[in-house]
């Protein structure tokens, strides 16, 4: 495997009650980059995070991710990696302070920083606040502070901005980017915001059906297909943009 | 394992559990006396000479504790275990770097050790005042000996151990179908099987042991079948 690489999928597939909804899925995340994964709902977004996490086993193919093997060295790859993926899920009756603590235990670190993750999401004035008590945008801050409280060298998270108003999506897009060029960490990220992921990837990942159809720079897309809403609507219905029946 | 069983109890609560053995030991206690004074009550009626041993009343008291703690240990794994390997929660438990089996195991130990510990204590607790007060003011028309203390301890013993290994059984039940009503449904039907069986001899004796034994045997494969499982889920 090429060192520069964080993660590399070869002929990813996975198949669930007969169909298939990764389909000989490849992709390349080079280290300390941000990249972008796009695509529709049910595209196959989140199931090839699970797969890269070990959540899921591949039924063929193979996915390396940090040079260890998705299967085999499962636990390696998690005690390194951090992740959100769907909804975040807490222990609702203690604080977000605890449950980062918790957290911490069970991902067996000695490096973490419960206040400077705190500090990095914006979180630090409610920490002792029980989760209960959080808003949608402030779960999903907590959801990305747990995701790197660890100090991982891989951050994979699926539609982290969800529920995040434009501030929060600010704060996050600059903080990614804080993360990748001064703390070496590589995010591999999802999302339904086509100009979030534009503006904040080093390179994109359009996944259609199963399959990633290519993977660009965000300044490629700019010059070969003018826009990237133009482009994602180009590979994903191909070519048309959704006819109005209104 | 120590250190799984510790974070498992950092992050769920025992308070309502406590409560529960709290209500359980009050209603036992006063269910205990009631049927030591059932022959009493009653003296024209012939049935309620069973009543009147300490051996037999101590049996009955022990029996049912054990299908209640076993009950309250499936509510425990219910809470503590299906619904957390079931929707999303197993995201979180799967995305730690420790082995699926050792999570799985400490919460199974932590629900057998908390269901044993507790059905004891609270089981010890009324067995002491049940005998403090018969040795002042006896109220069965048995003999209170040191032999009967100890054999009802010993019972106690054994029962505590047949309700922890009974509540493993009705998890697998629960895991199988990922369903917190199947747990306890079905902990309520085996732990009332095994109450007939073990009523069948109202006397301390071997009998007990050999549900005991029988108990341990069946959760030998059942624990290996979860760990099957669990190595096996996808979420």
């Amino acid at each position: 495997m090429n060192n520069s690489l964080a993660v590399t999928t070869t002929q990813l597939t996975k198949v669930f009650s007969g169909k298939e909804i990764i389909r000989g899925c490849n992709i390349s995340v080079q280290k300390e980059t941000i990249y972008g994964f796009l695509g529709k709902n049910g595209a196959g977004k989140t199931t090839v995070f699970k797969l890269l996490l070990g959540l899921l086993s591949p039924t063929s193919g193979k996915a390396t991710v940090l040079g260890l093997d998705s299967v085999k060295d499962n636990i390696d790859i998690l005690r390194k990696t951090g992740s959100l993926i769907e909804t975040p899920i807490f222990y609702e009756h203690i604080s977000a302070r605890e449950n980062l603590k918790l957290h911490l235990n069970y991902m067996k670190a000695t490096n973490g920083n419960i206040e400077e993750a705190l500090k990095m999401v914006g979180l630090s004035d409610i920490s002792e606040q029980p989760v209960s008590t959080f808003s949608i945008g402030m779960r999903q801050r907590l959801a990305i502070a747990r995701a790197l409280v660890h100090k991982p060298e891989l951050l994979i998270l699926d539609e982290p901005m969800n529920g995040l108003d434009p501030m929060g999506i600010k704060e996050m897009r600059e903080l990614f980017s804080y993360l990748v060029k001064h703390e070496k960490y590589t995010i591999l990220l999802s999302s339904h915001i086509l100009s979030e992921i534009e503006k904040i990837s080093d390179s994109i990942g359009f996944i259609v059906d199963g399959k990633v159809v290519e993977e660009i720079t965000p300044e490629d897309i700019k010059i070969k297909h003018h826009t990237i809403e133009d482009y994602f609507m180009k590979i994903t219905n191909g070519g048309f943009k959704n006819e109005k029946t209104y | 394992m120590k250190k799984l069983i510790s974070l498992e109890l950092k992050r769920n609560s025992l308070k309502p559990y406590y409560i529960a053995v709290g209500i359980i030991m009050i209603s036992m206690l006063g269910f205990l006396y009631l049927i030591a004074a059932m022959p009493k009550i009653d003296p024209s009626e012939a049935d309620l000479e069973i009543f009147s041993s300490y051996g037999s009343i101590i049996m009955i008291n022990n029996i049912i504790g054990s299908a209640i703690f076993s009950i309250l240990s499936a509510v425990m794994a219910s809470k503590f275990i299906i619904e957390e390997y079931s929707g999303k929660k197993a995201i979180l438990l799967f995305s730690y770097p420790i082995s699926r089996t050792k999570i799985l195991d400490a919460k199974i130990l932590m629900i057998f050790s908390y269901t044993v510990l507790s059905m004891l204590v609270s089981g010890g607790i009324i067995l002491l005042i049940f005998f403090t007060t018969e040795s002042l003011f006896p109220l069965c028309s048995g003999t209170l000996t040191f032999g009967v203390i100890l054999n009802s301890f010993i019972s106690l013993f054994f029962y505590a151990l047949i309700a922890g290994l009974l509540g493993v059984i009705s998890l697998w039940f629960g895991f199988v179908k990922k369903s917190v009503a199947v747990t306890i449904v079905s902990s309520c039907i085996i732990s009332s099987i095994i109450s007939q069986i073990s009523a069948m001899s109202l006397t301390f004796n071997y009998f007990t042991i050999i549900v005991l034994i029988i108990a341990f045997i069946a959760v030998i494969p059942i624990l290996g079948n979860l760990h099957k499982q669990v190595k096996k889920m996808e979420v």
